[in-house]
């Protein structure tokens, strides 16, 4: 009984006037409490016949009264805090998921190397084709190389060049049959170089065109030495016989 | 009142209960108890999460948790050493002269074994042909390993090892044929290759054989090296080992570093001439008898060793089937690790210091008696005669040990020693080979110096040295008077790098004019004598030597080391050649049996090093030459 109805509480809101928010905040819990209340009372009436009813009773009071009593209806409370567990339990699984998404491919990548590691180093199965079998680690690619290298050099090796050559017809070579002859410019065979020299390689490297790096000097000895040649080819032109000059 | 009182307490606690539960059913009593029911039940489980969660801390941090600790720190990680590949040799012109192959390790893994007679079975059949594992018992062999029970400690055992490509491929031609095979008989095991596996690995292969056996030497079966460059270059070409420390957590695993090879190596050595020397080598020692022979072939002007033998050879693939040889007393590198008395090739030396000294001239002139005293001891000429006036070019063609002890004692112990020192004489030669011995050369100091010793070292008796050591010595007559170190690494590879080797030339001991002068009177005594070792096309400039062996009773009354020392053309030097045939038996002497394959050698080789007879080179120089003095460009 002491308990003040919607109206009540609207006519007390309506009394205090909006004078501050903080008050009207407070009217509209009130009023939120009593509402339960009253749902009690009523034997259990919807929410929305209530909404109903504290919309016409407020519509006959202020629309803003009636939007804060709606907002604090009990299941838009109850809605947001299952809401904002519910986000949160969201959050939380999206940053797990991505965190398990993260460790599972690390994870698969770790065992991949540790796969590698012991293919390295470990011993491969006889019986069994290697699901793996196509990818070979660089360290065994290495160790096939080497032993083709290997093979390549025996296939090579002067004994068995000989006996081939020797086979096709050929014969040691004589060093009366030799027959020398000057080549200018012949390099001859050089040792093998299996890596570059460690010393750096120095190169000069300039964007400076010639016409900006030549000199006064430069300049008139050119032009210079342009005249004269043109001269020259002026007199020479004119001293040649006209028929002797050639098409 | 009890009973308003108790329904007002009701009252009042639904009222409260309905504030605190949002969620009430409309009978607020039952509401009410249907509540406490629940948070009974909620109670319960957060207990027993709670429960749980305190067991885990406790698990965790607690002393229970200290056992798993321990116990998981030892397994967690697993050290491992990885070796890198040997590198490779390769000759001057990048033949391959030592390599790797691959080849494999076959074992059991006995946690999956099935059948142990179909492994034994087959691994017997496959390396039938192996050595070692042609044996009848190999089978019995891999049975009992087969059919033993895997232990903690012991479940993987090595059954065969250096396994070829084609046994491989044998045993998993045989492995595929089981897959799918069946029990023969209902109490019999189906036929199955389970738990046999392979790892590839290295092993160290020559592919020319016995090919420059003697510089190369050989690597054990672990890959150490034993001899020659395999042992003295062992840390470039093993490379560096490294430990790595493996996590068995896959989010501790790392990328395992590249694993670089061991560094390669490039030899002064070119194959075909080496080939060539083997050759000659061989035949020379065979047809003079000899116990064992010798020849180097050096480039004078940079040290370069073109070729390098020793009669004793072996496939360095096989070295385990010659005891003999590994186990000997005698150096497997015979030019570089053994020491003799030279005999007259010293002389050369002598020579030398005497015209540089300004001892004597070419022209200067002595009375040869065929005998001389000296610290009380008589000295003759080889033949025990006397040969008259001689001047010093016959002092070298007749190889008057007379006429060197003259000079000997002309320049007096002191210059001579230093000479002789300065020749390096005595100490070793720096060669980029493992063992080199110092040889041996008596000081005017030492207690066991007499005075007879300045007689005999001036004719290479009573000194010790390795032709090695001479070559280098008497390079510097070759080369303007400055010696040169003898090689046989032009450089190595290592990190993506090549490095070139630079040798600091030993000294100058003589003057540039001396080399040239005593290298004109060899040849000429060379020519006058028509010496066995002139060479067609050639002039070239040499010493025999002869020199008795010395034992513990002294000389040998027989047995004799020839020795012959030449190079060429003389006028400028690109070939020096040394030769020494020990205890040759078709003649005792070093022009008869040394000098002729000095001359066969120099010629091979000078027509495999592109080196044109003196006739056509000084042809050839004098064109550049007239073409340079007329500036007009070929």
């Amino acid at each position: 009984m002491n308990r003040p109805t919607n109206n009540a509480v609207n006519v007390a809101a309506r009394k205090s006037g909006m004078a501050g928010l903080e008050h009207t905040n407070q009217i509209g819990e009130r009023s939120s409490r009593s509402q339960n209340s009253t749902t009690q009372r009523n034997g259990g009436n919807s929410s929305r016949s209530h909404t109903r009813g504290m919309a016409r009773s407020s519509a006959a009071t202020s629309p803003v009264r009636v939007r804060l009593a709606d907002d604090r209806a009990p299941w838009r409370v109850q809605m947001q805090v299952a809401g904002s567990i519910l986000l949160g339990l969201v959050v939380m699984a999206v940053v797990a998921l991505f965190y398990l998404n993260v460790s599972a491919k690390t994870a698969a990548l770790g065992r991949q190397i540790q796969f590698y590691t012991v293919r390295l180093d470990g011993p491969h199965r006889v019986t069994v084709d290697d699901p793996e079998g196509t990818i070979i680690p660089i360290e065994e690619i290495d160790i096939q190389i080497a032993g083709l290298r290997a093979r390549l050099a025996e296939l090579n090796s002067l004994e068995r060049i000989e006996r081939r050559a020797q086979e096709m017809g050929f014969k040691p070579l004589d060093a009366n049959s030799i027959v020398y002859l000057r080549v200018p410019g012949y390099q001859p065979r050089k040792a093998i170089r299996l890596a570059p020299e460690p010393a750096p390689q120095v190169a000069t490297i300039t964007n400076v065109l010639p016409a900006y790096r030549s000199t006064l000097i430069d300049a008139v000895s050119q032009g210079w030495s342009s005249m004269v040649n043109k001269v020259m080819a002026a007199v020479i032109s004119a001293g040649t016989p006209a028929e002797q000059v050639q098409p | 009142m009890r009973r308003s009182g108790s329904r007002r307490f009701s009252t009042q606690t639904l009222e409260a209960a309905s504030r605190i539960l949002p969620f009430t059913g409309h009978d607020g009593e039952s509401s009410l108890r249907a509540s406490w029911r629940y948070g009974l039940v909620a109670l319960f489980f957060i207990g027993v999460g709670f429960g749980i969660v305190l067991q885990i801390l406790r698990i965790q941090f607690g002393e229970v948790g200290q056992v798993f600790r321990e116990e998981i720190s030892s397994l967690e990680t697993v050290y491992h050493t990885f070796y890198p590949g040997r590198g490779d040799i390769y000759d001057k012109n990048g033949n391959l002269l030592a390599g790797s192959r691959q080849v494999y390790e076959v074992a059991i893994d006995l946690y999956y074994v099935r059948n142990p007679q179909t492994i034994a079975t087959v691994m017997a059949t496959a390396m039938k042909s192996h050595i070692g594992y042609d044996r009848p018992e190999y089978y019995f062999e891999v049975l009992a390993k087969a059919s033993q029970n895997p232990t903690a400690t012991a479940n993987y055992i090595v059954v065969a090892d250096y396994v070829t490509e084609d046994e491989l491929s044998l045993i998993k031609e045989l492995g595929a044929s089981f897959l799918y095979a069946t029990k023969a008989k209902p109490n019999e095991l189906a036929p199955s290759l389970a738990g046999l596996v392979f790892r590839p690995r290295l092993q160290r292969i020559y592919p020319e054989k016995d090919l420059a056996s003697n510089i190369l030497g050989f690597t054990d079966w672990d890959g150490n090296g034993l001899y020659g460059l395999e042992l003295a270059y062992n840390n470039l070409l093993a490379g560096q080992p490294f430990m790595r420390v493996f996590s068995i957590d896959p989010l501790a695993a790392d990328q395992m570093p590249k694993i670089e090879k061991g560094g390669d190596i490039i030899l002064t050595i070119q194959r075909e001439v080496q080939a060539a020397v083997e050759d000659i080598l061989d035949r020379a020692v065979r047809d003079s008898g000899a116990s064992a022979g010798t020849i180097v072939v050096m480039n004078p002007k940079n040290g370069e060793i073109l070729a390098m033998t020793s009669s004793r050879r072996i496939d360095p693939n096989r070295y385990y089937d010659f005891p003999e040889i590994i186990n000997s007393q005698l150096p497997f590198n015979m030019p570089f690790g053994q020491t003799y008395e030279p005999g007259s090739v010293f002389k050369v030396l002598t020579m030398a210091a005497a015209l540089d000294s300004g001892t004597v001239t070419p022209e200067s002139t002595y009375i040869d008696t065929g005998y001389i005293e000296i610290g009380g001891i008589g000295i003759y000429n080889w033949n025990y005669g006397a040969w008259g006036e001689q001047n010093m070019t016959g002092c070298l063609q007749h190889s008057l040990n007379v006429c060197m002890v003259t000079l000997a004692m002309k320049m007096g112990p002191t210059v001579f020693y230093n000479y002789m020192r300065a020749f390096s004489i005595g100490r070793t030669s720096g060669m980029d080979l493992a063992g080199e011995p110092r040889g041996r050369l008596k000081n005017v100091d030492d207690k066991d110096w007499f005075e007879s010793d300045l007689g005999t070292n001036s004719f290479g008796q009573g000194v010790a040295v390795t032709p090695i050591q001479m070559m280098a010595a008497i390079s510097a007559l070759a080369n303007d008077g400055q010696m040169v170190q003898p090689h046989v690494v032009y450089a190595y590879a290592t990190g993506g790098r090549q490095y070139t080797l630079q040798h600091t030339p030993p000294g100058s001991p003589i003057k540039a004019e001396t080399a040239r002068t005593i290298t004109e009177m060899l040849a000429q005594s060379l020519e006058e004598e028509a010496s066995n070792s002139l060479v067609e096309g050639y002039r070239v400039s040499g010493k025999t030597g002869t020199a008795q062996i010395p034992t513990a009773t002294g000389y040998h009354p027989s047995l004799t080391n020839a020795s012959f020392v030449g190079w060429g053309p003389s006028d400028d030097p690109q070939i020096m050649v040394y030769v020494w045939l020990q205890e040759p038996t078709s003649s005792p002497w070093g022009s008869v049996v040394a000098a002729p394959v000095f001359s066969e050698v120099f010629q091979r080789v000078a027509v495999l090093t592109n080196l044109p007879p003196d006739a056509v080179r000084l042809q050839f120089k004098n064109a550049a030459a007239r073409v340079e003095l007329s500036g007009v460009t070929p």
